[in-house]
């Protein structure tokens, strides 16, 4: 029986896989594309949010700057996509950790607020540096991704490629959450003067969550560059973050699959009021509001009750379980 | 004489700060939230107040007194629909709670009033007159006379009358004041009501210079923010102080080094203060003794 357990979320990664893949829409790819950037995006969102309850309103500018980074590597200096993506990501991490400094003084609100200005920093870096970053114009002609000689161009392997990416940096959050550092920071979400009485080094963890959230949504902001391959500093305002932290508050904070479910639900929420134009934010905002004040645990939370009422379906239950270890 | 302009110019968007940091400040002193939905009240203060010059062209003063009242009624509402549920849950929650607000409140105002900013009436001619040679604009002077003396008579609800004491007692201890038989959901309801009059009255006056637009309220309640937390949040007169503090500052660095990162100097600041200063600069006198020195010779 623990064998089957085991296997099962093999099963349904291949099921969803081969389902996807071979959808014969371009269009339908091209969405489940974006769901998967965002996916390590709101990944990335949910490791402070979720697991640290450090609420960030500049993730945009992480993911402006990855996306940024790896746009001038490949297109100024030659770097292969492959390699400048992961500096690109590793970048993004060094910078959150810098931006994360303050959080050896200030908390909560404040340093929600430092997050949000360093965000408009960047933003403004992008819009003004003409050298560097194209201004207003932003960089086009970003080269496909590709990995020895095949190119990734066509949306179909593209999505292969990410898809991959989703998972081994899914699985790495997963290890991440449930070691023993993952549970500290859980602790310092809770108390953190409990957390620092029994030994556990708050401000040193929480500079490492910066760090590994910096990782993450520099590595989706550097997918999502080579993937659009057009970047420009209007697409990463504050109306970015509100929207990442839309996905990680639906879907569910501190859960890992609820910021997937999150980033599933969005974009195509995104995609559906698209004749909407500007007014989609009125969606998300009503959204935002009405998730937080009446159901705080988000999608998995809900599911977690609605599998409260069907007791027999073992499955869903043995995951939601799962979940509320985390 | 540019240096004293620049100055001038400052001091009029520092009053507009000011008005609205107050807002801030005083929610967060009654009830330890804070409410980003605010500068979206200011937007839509400055369309009210629109509205209101529309059906009552020829007396403007009208219009200034319904405009606000409209904005404090509309903030009372708001206050008992969403954030009191909230009254017990984490600080952050309310926050993300108050920006999901403010996001729809600004498309409301998109799908009533339409994308384009819209101009403003001025209440007095625009004509400069020079004064020892600095040239200042009497609609300017307006503004900041009326704002400066609505702050005073504002500290001194606060210091002179009894529901100001009560107010008081309300941000020092809720459970005590409760204890004494203040009501205090009615005053957190006084406390919102209050701070979207300042907030409609900010709109009103923000209008002439950056047109009235649905996109004005969230950048201008950033800014104030900022300059509240800049004063010291939670104290009145540091937050007047930080609202002047920081128009100045913007409007003598977009003067002397670039206008481009006029944004970026105050978000700048706001980093800065929070790292060596977080209760903000107003407490660097109490570090240094300034005001405990007086104490002491008393």
């Amino acid at each position: 029986m623990k064998s089957i357990k085991h296997i099962f979320p093999l099963f349904i990664l291949i099921l969803t896989l081969s389902i996807i893949g071979f959808i014969p829409n371009i269009y339908y790819l091209h969405l489940f594309n974006l769901i998967l950037i965002y996916s390590i995006f709101s990944l990335g969102l949910n490791i402070l949010t979720g697991y640290t309850g450090i609420t960030s309103f500049g993730h945009a500018g992480f993911f402006a700057l990855g996306a940024y980074a790896t746009a001038i590597l490949s297109t100024r200096y030659g770097v292969p996509p492959i390699l400048s993506i992961f500096f690109a990501s590793f970048f993004t991490g060094i910078a959150g950790f810098i931006i994360g400094l303050p959080v050896i003084r200030i908390s909560g609100i404040y340093l929600a607020m430092v997050t949000l200005g360093s965000a408009e920093f960047i933003r403004l870096l992008a819009l003004n540096w003409d050298s560097l970053t194209g201004g207003p114009v932003g960089i086009s002609n970003i080269p496909a991704l590709s990995i020895f000689g095949c190119y990734f161009k066509s949306e179909r392997s593209l999505f292969f490629f990410l898809y991959v990416i989703l998972i081994i940096s899914t699985f790495i959050f997963v290890r991440i959450t449930n070691s023993r550092f993952g549970k500290s920071l859980i602790a310092i979400k809770d108390d953190e003067q409990a957390a620092e009485s029994i030994g556990i080094p708050c401000a040193k963890n929480k500079l490492i969550s910066f760090f590994i959230s910096g990782l993450y949504s520099g590595l989706s902001g550097a997918l999502y560059a080579h993937f659009d391959r057009f970047i420009h500093p209007a697409s990463f305002t504050f109306s970015l973050s509100v929207l990442v932290l839309c996905m990680v508050i639906l879907g569910g904070m501190g859960t890992v699959f609820g910021s997937i479910l999150g980033a599933i639900l969005i974009v195509i929420l995104l995609e559906y009021l698209q004749p909407l134009g500007d007014y989609r934010l009125f969606v998300y905002g009503m959204l935002l509001v009405i998730m937080i004040s009446y159901f705080p645990q988000g999608l998995i939370g809900i599911l977690k009750e609605v599998s409260g009422h069907f007791r027999k379906n073992k499955f869903i239950k043995y995951y939601l379980r799962k979940n509320e270890n985390i | 004489m540019i240096f004293f302009e620049q100055i001038i110019s400052g001091l009029v968007t520092g009053s507009i700060y000011s008005l609205l940091g107050l807002g801030f400040t005083m929610i967060y002193a009654c009830t330890k939230r804070i409410n980003f939905a605010h500068g979206e009240l200011m937007a839509l203060g400055g369309f009210v107040g629109l509205v209101f010059i529309e059906i009552f062209p020829s007396c403007l003063f009208l219009s200034f007194v319904l405009g606000p009242l409209t904005i404090g009624l509309i903030a009372i509402i708001i206050e008992r629909l969403f954030l009191r549920r909230l009254q017990e849950a984490q600080p952050l929650k309310i926050v993300i709670a108050t920006i999901g607000l403010s996001v729809v409140l600004s498309v409301a105002m998109q799908i009533i009033w339409g994308p384009y900013p819209k101009s403003y009436p001025n209440f007095i001619s625009e004509k400069p007159f020079s004064f020892i040679g600095v040239k200042i604009i009497p609609q300017n002077l307006f503004i900041f006379l009326i704002s400066i003396s609505l702050m005073i008579v504002l500290q001194c609800f606060f210091l002179y009358t009894k529901k100001g004491r009560a107010l008081r007692a309300l941000s020092q201890d809720r459970y005590a004041a409760r204890l004494m038989g203040i009501k205090v959901g009615q005053n957190i309801s006084l406390i919102y009501c209050i701070s979207g009059i300042l907030a409609g009255i900010a709109g009103m006056f923000m209008a002439p210079i950056y047109f009235v637009s649905s996109s004005i309220g969230t950048f201008l309640g950033l800014k104030a923010f900022i300059a509240a937390v800049i004063g010291g949040l939670g104290s009145v007169p540091g937050t007047i102080a930080g609202g002047f503090f920081l128009g100045i500052v913007e409007n003598l660095s977009s003067g002397f080094i670039s206008s481009k990162y006029k944004s970026g100097i105050s978000m700048l600041f706001l980093v800065l203060v929070l790292l060596f200063s977080p209760k903000g600069l107003l407490s660097i006198f109490h570090k240094v003794n300034l005001l405990k020195w007086r104490k002491s010779k008393k």
